[in-house]
């Protein structure tokens, strides 16, 4: 095992064929070193014989040193290496250049190929060349399987660059045709309305002499109905402007919004006593226009429903926080609801009251569900009938990382 | 003499243009309310283009959303000519989308009102509307001197 193939002192040994016993000590020692190398090592004549293997060529490509030695250098070279191959030899062959890195593929026993990667010089004293290869076939697979993925990888992008930018364009061209809708449904749903309620006007101004009463009240009866439906259309407008709206993203007082919005409640009701509560110091992260918007309703809300209430009371407070999020509530003691009418609530115009108990065209709750996702957050709800009502909602209170 | 130029109604809906002019009728705003149907009709009556200039309006109350030719252009028209450039032009269309409001202003707009559906409020705003631009507000002397 530990037996060099021929001896290998005739490779090493200027004077070759000598009795390993009459080698110097040096020569013994590199002896060894040819059996211990990682690398396979060779001696080539030059008519391209093979003079001599290590036994690294037998692990490698399982010919024995006997079949190697039988066969031409280049014979076992993978046929599309050849030429490279020849030529690199020539080259060696012509003197003054060493080979450095040369790669080929060698065939095994077994018929398959390994890549070697090669290093050679060819000695001026004995004309042979002396060779040593490394065996790079599993880095030569990876480096190719590397590729095949870096491949797949760079295919599925592009693929998903193309996808991506056809959604842009499908979302864009959605968004252009909703802002087209909600213009055409701002300018022209309005003016029919106009015209039902005017000419209705009309009639009760010019044949009022004529006209029965009920009539009359039928009239009128009309044209309140073609005002709350232009209420209802503003405010589907101002849904759509809230989806439509880019989101700031800056600290906002809550406490302050929520103090600001109370005011304007009392002012509008001047003659109502509503105790409202407003936790301080209610700091979060989001769009202050629509965050006010939020705080107005469900307040304006709370307001509403407590109209019927012996000692109305709105309360805002935060009841949780953490993880860059704080959860509010604003709770009221005011009509309540049914929970099993809850998830009705957020919906655009509905209701969960009669028009001729509390008014309201149902947008106010969708409104702030609306803009309360838009922040990445939840709302929900929970009622009594007859004892009140809490919203809850959740609000980022860190700027996210972008 | 502010009193003899008409007001120049520029409105293609007929019942809008029915509603105004009855608010107008309400309100005791003397002037005559000529009308006009679409942009280029509004560009005919202004301009001529041919035809001899009928009169030049003491004041013009612009619908944005139009046939043929749209409010924001006829406007862009009459503030480009030397003999319409100082006529107050009020917009009174039936939306407040900001979009319009800017672009209405921007396009040198004097002022801008939103029709209300209710006739009631309808007509208090035509009513203040004439009694601001043709008896309150102090008219641009070109418009006085033609």
């Amino acid at each position: 095992m530990t037996q060099p193939h021929q001896s290998s002192a005739a490779v090493l040994d200027p004077n070759g064929g000598e009795p390993p016993k009459l080698m110097s000590q040096a020569g013994r020692e590199t002896s060894r070193m040819w059996e211990v190398s990682f690398e396979m090592l060779a001696t080539v004549r030059p008519d391209g014989s093979i003079q001599q293997v290590n036994p690294r060529w037998e692990e490698t490509l399982g010919w024995s040193p006997e079949e190697i030695l039988s066969k031409p250098f280049d014979e076992l070279v993978h046929p599309d290496d050849r030429d490279r191959t020849a030529t690199e030899t020539a080259k060696l062959r012509q003197g003054g250049h060493d080979t450095v890195s040369f790669e080929n593929r060698y065939r095994c026993r077994d018929g398959t190929y390994r890549w070697l990667v090669w290093n050679s010089m060819v000695s001026s004293k004995d004309s042979l060349v002396y060779a040593a290869a490394h065996d790079v076939t599993e880095r030569k697979e990876q480096t190719a399987a590397l590729e095949v993925t870096g491949e797949n990888l760079r295919a599925l992008s592009e693929e998903l660059e193309i996808r991506v930018e056809k959604r842009t364009i499908e979302l864009a061209t959605a968004n252009k045709e909703l802002e087209a809708f909600s213009y055409s449904v701002s300018h022209d749903l309005r003016a029919p309305l106009r015209a039902i309620n005017g000419y209705s006007k009309a009639v009760m101004e010019d044949y009022s002499d004529v006209l029965p009463e009920g009539a009359k009240a039928d009239l009128v009866r009309v044209r309140a109905a073609s005002q709350r439906m232009a209420m209802m259309i503003d405010e589907m407008l101002a849904l759509s402007r809230v989806t439509r709206r880019e989101l700031l993203n800056e600290p906002v007082d809550m406490s302050a919004l929520a103090h600001e919005a109370t005011e304007e409640l009392r002012a509008l009701e001047s003659d109502r006593v509503v105790h409202v509560e407003i936790e301080e110091g209610l700091e979060v992260i989001g769009d202050p226009v629509l965050l006010r918007q939020v705080i107005h309703n469900l307040l304006e809300n709370g307001w509403k429903f407590t109209a019927k209430t012996a000692r109305p009371r709105v309360e805002l407070t935060r009841i949780e926080s953490g993880k860059g999020r704080s959860t509010f509530a604003v709770r009221d003691n005011g009509a309540g609801f049914d929970m099993r009418y809850a998830e009705k609530l957020f919906l655009p115009f509905e209701r969960l009251h009669r028009q001729d108990e509390f008014t309201g065209t149902g947008v106010g709750l969708t409104t702030v569900s609306r803009i309360v996702h838009r922040h990445k957050g939840e709302v929900w709800a929970e009622g009594t009938p007859g004892e009140g009502a809490v919203f809850f909602f959740d609000l980022p209170t860190e700027k996210e990382q972008s | 003499m502010m009193r003899d130029a008409p007001i120049l109604l520029v409105e293609d809906n007929p019942d809008d243009e029915a509603m105004t002019r009855r608010a107008f009728e309400a309100s005791n705003v003397a002037n005559n309310l000529d009308v006009v149907r679409d942009g280029q009709e509004a560009l005919d009556y202004l301009f001529g283009n041919g035809v001899p200039v009928k009169a030049i309006p003491a004041l013009i109350l612009l619908d944005l959303k139009l046939p043929k030719v749209d409010g924001l252009a006829v406007l862009k028209q009459i503030r480009a000519h030397d003999d319409t450039k100082l006529i107050p032009v009020v917009i009174l269309t039936s939306s407040a989308e900001e979009a319009d409001l800017v672009a209405g202003y921007g396009g040198g707009a004097n002022s801008y009102v939103c029709k209300p559906v209710d006739f009631d409020q309808f007509s208090e705003s035509v009513r203040q509307l004439g009694l601001y631009w043709l008896v309150v507000n102090e008219a641009p002397p070109a418009t006085v001197d033609r």
